[in-house]
């Protein structure tokens, strides 16, 4: 209202400013005009005649006589709104003056700036190593020699160490099946495929590798990407934009998180596995969408989780998850890098071991653990994939994989077809007696799946983090030296793109080629290096 | 005709450098008198590294034979000139100008119209979207949707050409045909034994064959692998015997990081052996080239940081970046005026709204640039950050190996001391025929990244198999192996190059980038002509690479030609035949008149 008044006052305003310019202009050459009109009036008819627009003159001349007698009727009121305009002209002026503030690079003169840029001085490229960082360049100083699957020789052992740390749980990488595959396509396509697979990096080893994966899934295609990390990181990037929802575990592993992150969606995280908080995080989802009366159907929305989580060995529950996604209407995005090939009657992942087919929209798996491989695969309907080939930003931009990768993960897919039930018993068999071995152990607390095959434990008392991490990199190092290797995470495992880090633990990963007496003996190492350091 | 130091250079009028100029370079500048005396100096300096990269490595020794003698001239002087001056500038004519955007019209207006009477009728349209489960929104945007099925599947058959026949990514290679019964929504490989109840589409001809198991392929000179120094068709000679036995004895997969117990031994000798090559005190050697990039960047620079990116920069590059939450401003291609300007004001102006200085400014740019065929400014872009005391980061994905005298990549080309450069990325998937991705800089730079990039602490480390072939290729490149297939692949390389290029200019087509660069992106502006193109190439027997948007500039659609040591000039002749018949089918000839004839 008072916006209203105040404009009709400078209407006003401008209006009595014109009566006062105009009129005092006007006033001289209408005197001229009525002198000049008068005298031809006075001395001959056919003198000047009177131009038409005196009448306009007269009437500003009326005009100025009333703004004059408004002034004199109600100074006050022309006073206020004179200064009112004023005001505003003013207000505008500096406006345009602010402007030209926020550019202050203007002000500076050229000496000014040339000491601004002699003054800058650069941090280093990297900051020096903290003491953790040592440790992880003094480890990575260490390189394996020999390799068999269930036993590693390193640079800096005399002798084979157990292996209890590399993600080859089918020992797929030594497997022989698996080394003829590699030789034949290797002495036929050579080594690399010299260009992405776009333009001519496409070889027949790939195509072969995606039907059959597609052929696994029941689906029609699948695609394959040339690093089991950037998988992830590219799907979830294709799929999700600015402005989709992601509802992600605050366990997801750095992969799937950068993906996260590239997307630049909207990010809401849930405790890690916890299907009730899920739950309350969908359900404040969905009264959000009553309150601001959101379009669903506008927003993609995903939720993002892993099947064996990767930091924490933990498997996802799908039953209940599904049931969720459904009930909320979310489309699901799981990695199956650490379960495809372990879980399930059949080692076909987390489907498999839920009898739950086709419940999950896109599936992201790893070619590099269970399967022996490199590279990684995404498989989904005909949609997901098709969109993939032109967006998947690993897959488009990057070179492929050299052919003889594809055909190695080729067998290794038909040895788990062939041997797979067997392995997996196997398999859980050594995760099993791994896990009573740990359970036994009064210093450590098993935090993992029992039916993982990565197996996590920590330390049972609460010291704070760093004591903690120190006491299990000890023990790590104790136990290597007798022969067994297994990782503690918590030097490198750190904060990673703001999520949560896992505290510091151990991790013990078993495969198929493990007897129970390697197990056992492994055990004794443990629990000695335990005691010795708790 | 020695040029003095440039401290000497300095001290001279312009009228004696001008003088020198006139004497010292072939061909002599046609403003050479409008010249000031920065560009005179820069010009003399220009030439004389150059002089002194480019010397007798390449000549032939009495008992070889050069193919390219009765050229040899012309082809020095050419390449001596583009590296001298900037590279020719193409100007779209006004003509190919209206009829691209009018292409884009039609096809834009013709898909929806598709689209309205698809939906509405329900009949005739091959490319019905999929329905979405009730209650989830469409998987794919309308954009992304309609680009898809209205654009890129009308000339799918162009991209993804997979390669069968048991050949890899040679020189002459075997492309599988594929057919599509839907209207290039799908295609499949094209079986004889399948395919006996469908009509056959694809033209059976003089390049058709078939392969053991019962695939049509077609034989053709492939002119669009990054195979620069042709290592995958000399494989069986140079990398077979190490590769192999290195199978026998470690595993194909570490199944593990890199700092956990993916380090194999043969990665250490692979890292001592880049750090060597590069001359730089260590290496580190990651699984992927893009991961490389995508990885390192986010661990180097964080909030607080600027980089500054050349404007055609690699993705990989704007992956890190945007994942690395630092600040991002971006520089005129290979302008080092206006990184000058663009580094003065960020300094000057500091963080936006803190004004607090900037932690650390890192440019970033790349040796080749693979969509535009040229290299990089590297000396000026030196000197420009070292003006300021900023950080360079150089991606030689394209230029490692396949650069330089000696292959040390756009360095050593361009006469910069590798110390100069702080980080040095690339990549083992081309001119090496491997994979995965290096970091080569300093100590400290080396050690925090082992600690710091997820690439080393989180990915599987790269194959040991693939760390043998890139050493055996290493070997020969640096001739370590006690031949000269090294120094007879790199000449090779830049022999081919320089040829294609003068002959493709000189067919009158729109070539960009620089002599001694492998690559040669050829524009063809029409998004007709991508098709076009490609397919006619294809039927002659010619492999291509053709690019549209969005890889590329709207306008700017273009062929990109990759040579590779393992070409020979009888092969590009006959390309080059093929390729004018093609071009004048196409109107490509944009260089000798408007309308492209």
């Amino acid at each position: 209202m008072s916006f209203i008044i105040n404009s009709l006052n400078v209407t006003s305003t401008t209006l009595e400013l014109q009566g006062t310019l105009i009129g005092s202009l006007v006033s001289d050459r209408l005197r001229s005009y009525a002198d000049s009109a008068a005298s031809a009036l006075n001395g001959s008819l056919d003198g000047p005649s009177v131009p038409s627009y005196v009448d306009a003159l007269l009437f500003l001349e009326n005009y100025k006589e009333w703004w004059l007698r408004l002034v004199r009727d109600d100074p006050v009121h022309v006073v206020v709104e004179t200064v009112l305009l004023f005001t505003i002209l003013v207000v505008i002026w500096r406006g345009n003056g602010s402007k030209k503030a926020k550019n202050f690079d203007s002000k500076l003169t050229f000496s000014e700036k040339e000491q601004l840029i002699k003054d800058w001085k650069s941090t280093s490229l990297t900051p020096p190593l903290t003491d953790q960082e040592k440790r992880i360049v003094l480890r990575n100083n260490e390189q394996v020699t020999t390799y068999t699957g269930t036993h590693i020789q390193t640079t800096a052992s005399s002798s084979l160490l157990l292996n209890l740390s590399t993600f080859d749980f089918l020992c797929m990488s030594v497997s022989e099946d698996v080394k003829r595959a590699s030789r034949e396509t290797l002495q036929t396509y050579g080594c690399g495929s010299c260009g992405p697979r776009g333009f001519y990096g496409t070889i027949k080893p790939h195509l072969t590798l995606e039907e059959e994966f597609a052929a696994v899934w029941g689906v029609n295609e699948s695609i394959m990407y040339s690093d089991g990390a950037s998988t992830s990181s590219s799907t979830v990037a294709a799929f999700a934009k600015r402005g989709d929802l992601l509802v992600i575990d605050q366990g997801i592993y750095e992969g799937l998180l950068t993906g996260v992150t590239l997307s630049r969606s909207n990010v809401k995280t849930f405790k890690h596995n916890d299907m009730d908080d899920l739950r309350e995080v969908l359900e404040k989802i969905r009264r959000e969408d009553k309150r601001l009366s959101r379009n669903v159907l506008e927003q993609r929305r995903f939720i993002v989780t892993e099947a064996i989580y990767r930091n924490y060995g933990s498997i996802l529950p799908l039953d209940k998850l599904v049931a969720l996604k459904d009930e909320f209407c979310f489309r699901l995005i799981v990695d199956e890098s650490l379960s495809f090939g372990v879980l399930g009657p059949n080692g076909l992942g987390i489907t498999d071991l839920y009898n739950l087919p086709n419940s999950i929209e896109i599936t992201t798996v790893s070619l590099e653990n269970a399967l022996g491989s490199v590279g990684g695969m995404t498989i989904g309907d005909d949609e997901v994939v098709d969109h993939q080939r032109l967006s998947g930003a690993g897959y488009v931009f990057s070179a492929s994989a050299p052919p003889f990768v594809s055909s190695a993960s080729v067998a290794s897919l038909g040895v788990i077809k062939k041997d797979g039930k067997e392995m997996i018993k196997k398999l859980k068999k050594n995760a099993t007696t791994v896990v009573n071995i740990i359970k036994k152990i009064k210093q450590l607390s098993l935090t993992s799946s029992p039916d993982s095959p990565v197996i996590f434990c920590c330390l049972s008392s609460s010291a704070s983090h760093e004591s903690q991490n120190l006491t299990l990199q000890s023990i790590a190092s104790e136990c290597k030296s007798n022969g067994v290797l297994l990782v503690a995470t918590g030097d490198h495992v750190t904060d990673h793109l703001l999520i949560h880090s896992p505290p510091p633990m151990l991790r013990l990963t078993v495969n198929v080629l493990h007897t129970e007496s390697m197990l056992k003996k492994a055990g004794v190492v443990i629990q000695k290096a335990c005691e010795k350091f708790c | 005709m020695s040029i003095p130091s440039s401290s000497t250079l300095r001290t001279l009028k312009v009228a004696e450098l001008r003088s020198l100029c006139s004497s010292a370079l072939t061909p002599v500048p046609s403003n050479l008198n409008k010249l000031r005396k920065a560009d005179l100096i820069e010009l003399l300096e220009a030439s004389d590294s150059t002089e002194a990269a480019t010397q007798s490595t390449y000549e032939y020794d009495e008992d070889e034979v050069d193919p390219y003698a009765d050229v040899r001239e012309r082809l020095e002087a050419l390449a001596k000139y583009s590296a001298a001056n900037p590279p020719p500038e193409h100007h779209i004519t006004l003509f190919a100008a209206f009829t691209t955007y009018l292409g884009y019209a039609v096809l834009i207006c013709v898909g929806h119209l598709r689209d309205f009477f698809g939906l509405t009728l329900s009949i005739g349209s091959r490319y019905v979207p999929a329905t979405p489960r009730t209650g989830v929104a469409p998987l794919l945007k309308s954009w992304d949707n309609f680009y898809n099925r209205r654009l890129y599947h009308r000339i799918q058959d162009c991209f993804n050409r997979p390669v069968g026949g048991g050949e890899g990514a040679k020189c002459r290679m075997k492309v599988m045909e594929r057919v599509s019964y839907d209207g290039n929504k799908t295609m499949i490989v094209a079986n004889r034994a399948a395919d006996t109840d469908k009509p056959t589409k694809f033209v059976d001809g003089q390049y058709n064959e078939t392969d053991e198991d019962g695939d049509v392929v077609r034989r053709c000179l492939n002119l669009g692998s990054y195979n620069y120094l042709g290592f995958a068709d000399d494989w069986n000679d140079t990398c077979e015997k190490d590769v192999l036995s290195v199978l026998d004895r470690a595993p194909v997969s570490c199944s593990s990081p890199r700092v956990e117990v993916g380090t194999h031994e043969l990665h250490r000798e692979l890292e001592v052996l880049v750090a060597r090559f590069l001359g730089k005190d260590d290496a580190l050697v990651l699984n992927m080239g893009f991961n490389t990039n995508a990885t390192t960047i986010p661990a180097l620079v964080s909030k607080g940081d600027l980089i500054i990116s050349d404007q055609l920069n690699h993705t990989s590059i704007v992956s890190g970046a945007r994942a690395s939450g630092a600040a991002v401003r971006v520089f005129k291609h290979n302008d080092h005026n206006d990184l000058d300007k663009v580094l003065r004001e960020a300094i000057v102006m500091g963080m936006p709204r803190t004004r607090r200085p900037w932690n650390k400014i890192v440019v970033m740019v790349e040796g080749i640039y693979s969509m535009e065929g040229e290299y990089c400014n590297l000396k000026n872009i030196v000197k420009v950050c070292k003006q300021y005391g900023v950080y360079l980061y150089l991606d030689e994905a394209h230029s490692i190996g396949a650069m330089g005298p000696t292959g040390r990549g756009c360095c050593e080309y361009c006469g910069v001391d590798t110390k100069d450069v702080d980080v040095l990325m690339g990549t083992f998937t081309k001119s090496f025929g491997g994979m995965g991705g290096y970091i080569a800089a300093s100590q400290d730079v080396v050690d925090y990244l082992r600690t710091k990039c997820a690439g080393s602490i989180f990915h599987n480390s790269l194959s040991p198999i693939v760390c043998q072939q890139i050493i055996t290729a290493f070997k020969v490149i640096m001739g370590e192996d006690g031949t000269k297939f090294g120094r007879n692949k790199l000449r090779a390389l830049r022999d081919n190059s320089n040829y294609m290029r003068m002959r493709l200019t000189d067919m009158g087509l729109h070539v960009l980038g620089n002599y001694d660069s492998p690559i040669m992106p050829v524009l063809l502006y029409n998004p007709t002509k991508i098709a076009a193109f490609s397919r006619e190439c294809f039927k002659r027997g010619l492999a291509v690479v053709v690019v549209g948007f969005p890889a590329v500039p709207i306008l700017m659609s273009r062929a990109r030609f990759c040579v590779s040591a393992g070409h020979t000039r009888e092969d590009l002749d006959d390309a080059l035949v093929k390729i004018e018949e093609v071009a004048d089918l196409c109107c490509l000839r944009y260089a000798k008149s408007t309308f492209g004839m």
